[in-house]
């Protein structure tokens, strides 16, 4: 990992007398600029010590209670005692505590939120794990909400993420390794794994991924995202964000490597492809017929919101043979009193609708209805009756737009709709071949898309043995195998039946 | 900047590239069984339905049993050779450079006879685009798609789009199946058993060992690594594909409407006739679609094969480059384009008599396999 860029002031050892320490750190902390480190000289066992901690940061009551109330209530250092043994061992009653003598990780763990303890005849200086920032509580999942299924998701706190992962999964092989990525500003991330079941060489090269990020600062896990995924330009996105710890642990078991960041309130599974952003968070928890019936609803919205609109306009601008006349006529006579060429029209609007959608997103609750009547009323119904916009060309929008909502990933849902303008373009100028073309463009650079340097779309592109479980969720007792990401050492999830009560032949 | 960079793909343990190497030789099946379909439809739509009259799908039957034929020699000899246990175990080992030059050509020839099937279908789909819109289309769509080796991208497509595109194409004839021409099928041997025997002939000579060269792994370096302990299939599949494609071309020929026999059409006249007695519009775009993109595979796949053939013949290395791809697409679009009726006239004639390297290859092979089992019998 390359060495953290830290200011000349904050970088080397931290030796030498208690004075030079305290200036150095307080030089490096800016204490002169900064309000909010606080400094503390105190006394503790005859010996004099100053605390470094930042407020808001750190707790101040535990400083008070744990750190400065112990310290200056302290008896004298007993005969033939090494201050430090006896400091650790009696006087401090925290959990966590280490002693650095790197200018660098002593900072780090300050601003995480450590307090520091520089005590005079103590080389370095000792660190508490006195944290105590405020966060958001655990919630119910805004953008993942389920019927059937539980109800936690994950917060801005690394922490509370990482217990509710262990409380969902109280296994050893769970393994959860420290990583942190930033030259300048650090910031401390989780590779959750499942020994033995995650690939060996794809955790390997997760980790050289993330140590060869030579950026200053990641500021969101989708910046994490782009800056580890395998092709920058390719349409679909090669890792799935979820904001259910359930979710996440289901990616573990299929043999996936999850992310977690701080200050991040979901976590990235990886490698990952198409049949991961087609699944729903509960359609494992409802019973097999529901889900794959819901699955099937899915694809068939997904497949409406990419061709439609463009084998609509290219049926009838160029193959109006294919048409009944009947539907042949009434597609003419509302075309024909709108001033606009069906292609056009259609791509405005199309443009329109996504532009109706980013607003509804942007714009705050209170003006949501406001929002609503605009697009409705004014947009809709408005442009048919000044024949701006033919109906049916409404239809197909409407139709298409419902389907992409039903991705249940956001960024599935704008590939989808970034796909459908490039499809429409290639059908109103090129008809059936445009279209036909424009899909096999798309079709093959799926197949070829990799993550963590596998096959995306397998089990689908290339077909492998894997569990039943990419396209339709076929019943769970069917799923004796782990998904085709998973080490193919350890791909049976099971040996034998799995309802292993029923004497029945299918079970 | 590059649009269509990749990385390289991460596979270290021996399962995975096992499980890699059975992907592609599934796949590698599955593109050689679309190629094969869509050569038996173009051949038929082109030359049998005028020669053999009507029942010409007892043409593809007979075609079928030198296949058949084959398969089960290949299956006999191969289990009393070392090593793999069909044809493909067979097929390397007559593959010379200047085999593997022939075969290259050979597969350019077919890309060359599916592109004007393809350029003459949507010729006659998109009158208001001109055939030099066309044809240079078709070329940028497949050349766009095989930039930087997309070699392993078009097997995982053939073998995703596989058995949607078979229903697709069964299910496109079903709504119209109750508007057929019964008599079509009678007298059940059209203009006699030669004329029969004679288009069964032609449809050896030319797609008998038109398929098996795409059986054929190129990247042979890589592959042979991920060999290891994989199990390699036979032409039992095939076999079953070609059955699925009398089957097709017997409810096509079924769909045919009366003055079909009896005027001359151009290739995508015939091509499109089966659906003009159609009034289901998914009926109508499903097959337009399916066959469109039957096409394009293939002429991509064909293309594909032929670089990689031309260029193993000349090199080691694994994939051909994309400057050989380009020169085979550039190569095969003025053929399309301006002398697509010469072109394919003399491909009926010269595709045929391409077998005869082919079989005597082979049959030098097995009978090389025959002593060299012998052998090893009396040894041991």
């Amino acid at each position: 990992m390359p060495d953290p860029v830290w200011p000349r002031e904050a970088k080397g050892a931290l030796t030498g007398a208690y004075a030079e320490k305290c200036t150095r750190l307080r030089t490096a902390c800016h204490t002169e600029l900064s309000s909010d480190v606080k400094v503390r000289a105190f006394s503790v066992l005859g010996h004099e010590a100053t605390l470094f901690y930042i407020d808001g940061m750190a707790d101040a009551s535990q400083v008070t209670r744990y750190i400065l109330f112990p310290c200056q209530t302290a008896p004298q250092l007993p005969e033939g005692e090494e201050l430090l043994d006896h400091l650790l061992s009696v006087v401090l009653p925290v959990g966590v505590v280490q002693t650095t003598c790197q200018l660098e990780q002593a900072l780090s763990s300050l601003f995480s939120g450590d307090a520091l303890m520089v005590i005079d005849g103590i080389d370095g200086v000792i660190t508490l794990d006195v944290k105590g920032y405020a966060s958001r509580g655990i919630a119910p999942p805004p953008d993942e909400t389920v019927i059937v299924g539980p109800h936690e998701g994950f917060t801005e706190t690394l922490k509370n993420n990482l217990t509710l992962m262990r409380r969902l999964m109280r296994s050893p092989a769970l393994i959860a390794e420290p990583i942190s990525v930033g030259n300048k500003i650090p910031k401390q991330l989780f590779l959750l794994y499942l020994k033995d079941i995650a690939p060996d060489d794809a955790v390997e090269e997760m980790r050289r991924r993330i140590r060869g990020c030579n950026v200053d600062y990641v500021f969101s896990m989708g910046a994490l995202e782009q800056l580890l995924e395998d092709d920058p330009y390719a349409l679909l996105p090669q890792a799935v964000h979820t904001e259910r710890p359930d979710r996440a642990c289901s990616f573990l078991l299929e043999g996936q490597i999850v992310v977690l960041m701080e200050n991040a309130p979901y976590a990235m599974a990886m490698p990952a492809g198409l049949p991961h952003l087609l699944h729903a968070p509960d359609d494992s928890a409802m019973r097999w017929q529901y889900g794959s019936f819901l699955r099937l609803l899915r694809m068939c919205g997904l497949l409406l919101a990419l061709v439609l609109p463009a084998l609509y306009v290219a049926l009838t601008t160029f193959h109006p043979e294919g048409l009944p006349v009947t539907l042949m006529t009434s597609i003419l006579e509302t075309q024909s009193k709108v001033p606009l060429l069906l292609f056009p029209s259609m791509m405005i609007m199309l443009f329109i609708f996504c532009l109706i959608n980013e607003a509804g997103t942007r714009v705050p609750g209170a003006l949501g209805s406001g929002l609503s009547i605009v697009g409705g009323l004014i947009l809709g119904q408005a442009a048919i009756t000044a024949n701006l916009f033919s109906p049916l060309v409404i239809i197909v929008v409407a139709l298409s737009g419902l389907g992409s909502y039903a991705a249940p990933s956001y960024s599935l849902t704008l590939s989808i709709r970034l796909a459908q303008f490039l499809l429409l373009i290639l059908a109103g100028l090129f008809g059936f071949l445009g279209l036909i073309g424009g899909l096999f463009l798309l079709l093959m650079r799926t197949a070829a898309m990799t993550s963590l340097g596998r096959p995306a779309n397998a089990p689908l592109m290339p077909a492998r043995p894997a569990n039943p479980d990419d396209l339709l969720r076929l019943p769970i007792w069917r799923q004796r195998l782990r998904g085709a990401l998973s080490n193919p050492d350890h791909i049976d999830r099971t040996r034998g039946k799995m309802r292993a009560w029923d004497d029945r032949r299918h079970s | 900047m590059n649009l269509f960079r990749t990385t390289t793909e991460v596979h270290s343990q021996p399962a995975q590239l096992h499980q890699r190497w059975e992907a592609y030789v599934s796949d590698q099946y599955k593109l050689s069984a679309l190629c094969l379909l869509a050569l038996l439809w173009l051949s038929h739509s082109l030359f049998l339905a005028d020669r053999v009259s009507t029942p010409s799908y007892l043409s593809v039957l007979l075609f079928l049993m030198p296949l058949a034929v084959l398969h089960g020699v290949c299956l006999f000899l191969s289990r009393r050779a070392e090593g793999g246990s069909t044809l493909t175990a067979l097929l390397p080992r007559f593959l010379g450079r200047g085999m593997e030059c022939l075969i290259g050509l050979s597969l350019l020839c077919d890309a060359v006879f599916l592109l004007c099937g393809l350029a003459s279908l949507l010729g006659e789909m998109l009158p208001a685009l001109r055939r030099y819109m066309i044809v240079p289309l078709i070329g940028a769509f497949c050349f766009l798609s095989m930039l930087r080796n997309k070699h392993f991208a078009l097997l995982r497509l053939s073998g995703f789009l596989f058995l949607p595109l078979l229903i697709g194409i069964f299910l496109s004839a079903a709504p119209a199946l109750k508007e057929g021409h019964f008599h079509h099928f009678f007298p059940l041997l059209g203009s006699g058993p030669a004329s029969i025997g004679k288009g069964a002939l032609w449809l050896c000579g030319n797609l008998g060992c038109a398929c098996l060269p795409l059986l054929i792994p190129g990247e042979k370096e890589s592959l042979s690594r991920m060999r290891q302990k994989g199990k390699r299939r036979g032409g039992g599949f095939l076999f079953l594909l070609s059955l699925y494609a009398l089957l097709v071309i017997a409810m096509y020929t079924y769909l045919l409407p009366p003055y079909a026999l009896t005027e001359q059409l151009s290739m995508g006249e015939r091509l499109l006739l089966p659906v003009q007695i159609s009034s289901s519009v998914p009926g109508w775009s499903l097959y337009v679609c399916s066959l469109i993109l039957l096409l394009l595979v293939c002429y991509t796949g064909l293309i594909s094969r032929s670089a990689a053939f031309l260029h193993g013949s000349c090199t080691k290395e694994d994939h051909p480059s994309d400057l050989l791809i380009l020169v085979l697409i550039l190569l095969s679009l003025p053929c399309a384009f301006f002398y697509a009726h010469d072109v394919q006239d003399y491909l009926v004639l010269l595709l045929p008599y391409r077998a005869l390297p082919y079989l005597a290859a082979l049959t030098l092979a097995s009978i090389g396999a025959l002593i060299k089992a012998g052998k090893r019998r009396k040894t041991a």
